[in-house]
């Protein structure tokens, strides 16, 4: 840890103004929050907001039902176990059609990053996880959304996805956390309508494997992406961990995003570039 | 009505952690001395109003209509974490240390009427192993020396370590304070 000496630098949750819920769940093999703020418009009566949460809460088991990799009677097991197969997947089935989307977006994410992410070649088998949390985090928020609730952040374990406000004329501020000090952080991004996401070597207690070498990834010790979508973002965070700095040459090109990444030790430097068309 | 809510949370926390009670039969917690963390306890001014306009601006999720969301298992909590009133007692507390090969990771826990608000890593295992890195920077890429910043924040983004770390020193929180 090549933390610097000197005052520590702390992280203070900013509360909120007025009125507000949390809810926090345990899901996905992480800790999940939903943030619900007033701002300008009333909220809804408790019931209702309480109604709109329980619909989030179910669907993220939804979710875990259907995408989890550590349960033996999901179909992302069952493909990764060979019991079916993606050819045998139907458009016409709910499950099925929401797992093709998300290997349709899982390959388009291959092909973005030049293979640095690639959930098709880690061990174990199609591992999707590294694209669903943010995905379905992203989806947390809009089905808050569309049952009135515009200014909500939703924190699924370090993914974050922010809509409206934090507070009048407040925006919501996310901090990226230090890769060497949970007390302090490296930057801090107001994500807007967007999504923040960070990965890092060792996350979900298993190495982010380098696709291309089958080995771990050593490109960087954190890398965030802030963007308009939590799942890509998620990815592109992976991806960047595997490339490293060499990801910039398909990083640049992402019109509206950006990466904030830490080098891999013992550099004490950190990178960033935003994406232009 | 508070008792039941934090009853709903708990059972549902538990039910995520059952898995490493086992391995964690005693544990020390101590709360925590000065901690960043804020305590969102005073979302005072709660008043209600039922005329409300929906459906704003949040129409970017067009895809998300996957209607064949079954039913509710009973592990889903129930309600939401309403705002603690005023004279919640707020409490930090610290985990116990989970050892990995890469070193130590530890959880933080706030809990406000025997409700957990938030939860934090204050100790993450740090890459050791050392390696040359690729300098070759593209024009577009900014390079600047990595400094730890203090901050005001509404959430934060890192990256999701184990969750047997977490479970684990999040139910040494647990244990401790009697949830």
């Amino acid at each position: 840890m090549n933390a610097t000496a000197g005052p520590e630098p702390r992280v203070e949750m900013l509360r909120p103004h007025g009125r507000s819920y949390r809810h926090l769940e345990m899901i996905w093999g992480t800790a999940v929050t939903i943030d619900i703020r007033e701002v300008d418009e009333r909220l809804p009566e408790d019931e209702f907001v309480r109604d709109a949460v329980e619909d989030a809460v179910e669907y993220m088991h939804w979710v875990d039902r259907v995408f989890s990799t550590h349960r033996p009677d999901t179909l992302v097991t069952a493909l990764r176990t060979g019991r079916r197969s993606e050819a045998d997947l139907s458009m016409r089935d709910g499950i099925e059609w929401a797992v093709l989307g998300v290997i349709e977006k899982c390959r388009a994410a291959r092909e973005l990053t030049d293979g640095a992410f690639d959930p098709w070649a880690v061990p174990g088998g199609f591992d999707p996880s590294g694209y669903v949390k943010g995905w379905a985090a992203e989806k947390v928020a809009g089905r808050l959304g569309r049952r009135g609730l515009a200014n909500v952040c939703v924190n699924a374990g370090g993914d974050v996805v922010t809509r409206g406000l934090a507070g009048p004329a407040e925006p919501w501020r996310v901090g990226i956390r230090h890769p060497d000090d949970a007390h302090s952080v490296v930057r801090t991004v107001e994500p807007g309508d967007g999504a923040v996401a960070t990965s890092g070597p060792y996350e979900r207690g298993a190495h982010i494997v380098d696709p291309r070498t089958g080995k771990p990834a050593r490109g960087a010790r954190s890398a965030s992406v802030i963007g308009p979508d939590a799942g890509l973002a998620e990815v592109l965070s992976t991806a960047l961990v595997v490339a490293g700095r060499d990801g910039v040459e398909w990083f640049a090109g992402l019109d509206g995003w950006e990466a904030f990444v830490v080098d891999p030790l013992p550099l004490d430097t950190a990178w960033s570039v935003r994406g232009t068309s | 009505m508070s008792t039941i809510k934090s009853g709903a949370i708990v059972a549902a926390t538990l039910a995520g952690v059952a898995g490493v009670l086992v391995l964690n039969p005693t544990t020390e917690v101590a709360p925590a001395a000065a901690t960043g963390l804020v305590s969102p306890s005073d979302a005072s001014g709660a008043t209600t109003d039922p005329t409300v306009t929906t459906g704003s601006d949040d129409e970017d999720d067009t895809t998300s209509d996957d209607s064949d969301d079954t039913a509710a298992s009973a592990t889903t909590a129930p309600s939401t974490a309403a705002a603690p009133a005023a004279t919640a007692s707020t409490a930090t507390y610290t985990g116990a240390v989970y050892s990995t090969p890469y070193g130590p990771m530890q959880v933080e826990a706030t809990i406000a009427n025997g409700e957990i608000v938030d939860i934090s890593w204050i100790s993450l295992p740090a890459d050791r192993h050392s390696q040359g890195i690729n300098n070759r920077a593209a024009p577009q890429l900014v390079v600047e020396a990595l400094a730890a910043q203090s901050a005001q924040v509404n959430s934060i983004s890192g990256a999701t370590y184990t969750s047997a770390g977490f479970k684990y020193s999040l139910q040494s929180i647990l244990d401790q304070v009697g949830l």
